[in-house]
């Protein structure tokens, strides 16, 4: 079985990281894009991330998960993890320079079978559960965030997202884990 | 029973939650120890979950990472073996560095050599006021008052052999830098250094997370910019343990060579 590419990068295969660049590279830019509309900050994130990827591409198990989710799962974590630091910061920096959240409008998407069949698990949750859900995936919003913009209590947002959640996990059936993900 | 009941509740409410908006340190050292009473379920479950949903939400049709971008991150990635380090590592001598790196052969010296140029940062974007590690660590002690500085005192011989440096830190401007002489080299891809600061706020068994560093092998001396996780209000200690790659959120504490600790 030919190993993968994470497993490959694992095994000091000097030649896998750049293979592991030209494979994700344009997914890990296409998902810290979303978040980081200033060129310079998605540069750093995205140099994180590859940085991310090599320490823990050992953790990978291509027997429970894909790549793409693995390196999707870094990256998002990543990511939540600039906007808390971001978040903090602004705590207690004037009102005028908390960013605004992205446009309204979402992405005109083409999505792969596995991708369609989550999207279409998610139409089984209530209206609020879903706004809820892709308001904190799709434009990375924080709790208060999405409780000010769709004008609901931060309580409710978190029931909201709690029970969603809980819900799409036993819908999915227990979805598959990736293996060491406490990255 | 109520109790593993509501245990478990918990549990998933905390996995949710670091699954789409992340979790502050004592959450995470929550949710470690309640997953560690659920072997069943996995920690990350629902962090899949919401990157398959977002993997949903991309285009067909990806975009492309820019040339440049891809050309600074092979230049920072490491070759198979460890030869790279995190941090941006000060030299005595320039020549010193320039001989040490010339030692190491092929695409990977040159891209030491181009960072050792550029300074810590490999962003191709202006850095007109970039100050290098042990320059923004001498502006912090020459400019804020209240900047203190502490000398790392050894309590593991293996690790630190013979170790000297210290400890640079601002409660106002929330900024520190660790120096490190003779600190034992890590491989990165087997364990890495961690940073805890003890702050006399904070419960003394969560210290605050200081940020993961790797010392290259080779370096003279190597200045650390401080990452704390969060806020430092009066800190009464700083410890260096060695951790798992990518740091731990509650220490053992097992392994820990140096210990800075301020005269309150």
């Amino acid at each position: 079985m030919i190993p993968s590419i994470l497993q490959q990068v694992a095994a000091n295969d000097q030649s896998a990281m750049d293979e592991c660049l030209n494979r994700y590279g344009g997914l890990v830019w296409a998902l810290v894009k979303r978040r980081c509309p200033l060129q310079a900050d998605a540069e750093d994130v995205v140099q994180e991330v590859f940085m991310d990827i090599w320490k823990n591409a050992h953790r990978y198990d291509p027997s429970i998960a894909e790549e793409s989710t693995f390196i999707a799962m870094i990256t998002r974590r990543r990511l939540i993890d600039r906007s808390r630091r971001q978040q903090r910061l602004v705590d207690t920096a004037p009102l005028t320079e908390v960013p605004e959240p992205a446009s309204d409008d979402l992405p005109n998407v083409e999505v792969n079978d596995e991708a369609a069949r989550i999207r279409e698990i998610m139409q089984q949750l209530s209206d609020d559960e879903r706004r809820v859900i892709e308001l904190a995936i799709d434009r990375g919003m924080s709790q208060s965030q999405i409780a000010e913009h769709i004008k609901m209590s931060l309580g409710t947002v978190k029931s909201h997202a709690r029970r969603g959640m809980l819900r799409l996990r036993s819908l999915v059936g227990v979805a598959k884990p990736v293996k060491g993900g406490d990255l | 029973m109520m109790a593993e009941s509501s245990n478990f509740d918990r549990l998933l409410k905390l996995m949710g939650e670091q699954a789409l908006f992340g979790l502050d340190q004592g959450e995470q050292h929550e949710l470690t120890e309640l997953a560690a009473k659920h072997p069943n379920v996995q920690a990350d479950e629902m962090d899949v979950l919401a990157a398959e949903i977002e993997l949903s939400a991309l285009p067909a049709t990806q975009l492309k990472l820019p040339d440049h971008l891809q050309q600074q991150i092979r230049l920072a990635m490491p070759s198979g073996d460890f030869t790279r380090s995190v941090v941006e590592p000060t030299h005595t001598s320039q020549r010193d560095w320039m001989r040490h790196a010339a030692s190491w052969g092929g695409w990977v010296t040159a891209a030491l050599i181009l960072i050792a140029f550029m300074g810590p940062s490999f962003k191709n974007r202006p850095q007109v006021t970039q100050l290098t590690p042990n320059e923004a660590r001498a502006q912090l002690l020459a400019t804020v008052d209240d900047s203190l500085r502490v000398d790392w005192t050894v309590t593991d011989a293996e690790a630190a052999r013979s170790p000297a440096g210290d400890v640079v830190w601002s409660n106002t401007a929330q900024e520190g830098y660790m120096r490190f002489t003779g600190l034992a080299a890590n491989d990165p891809r087997q364990s890495q250094y961690q940073l805890w600061i003890f702050d006399s706020q904070q419960d003394e068994r969560y210290p605050i997370d200081g940020g993961v560093f790797d010392i290259p092998p080779g370096a003279d001396e190597v200045i650390v910019p401080i990452a704390a996780k969060l806020d430092v209000a009066r800190p009464y200690m700083f410890a260096i343990t060695i951790e798992k790659p990518g740091g731990v959120v509650v220490s053992s504490r097992e392994r820990l060579p140096l210990l800075a600790q301020v005269e309150l």
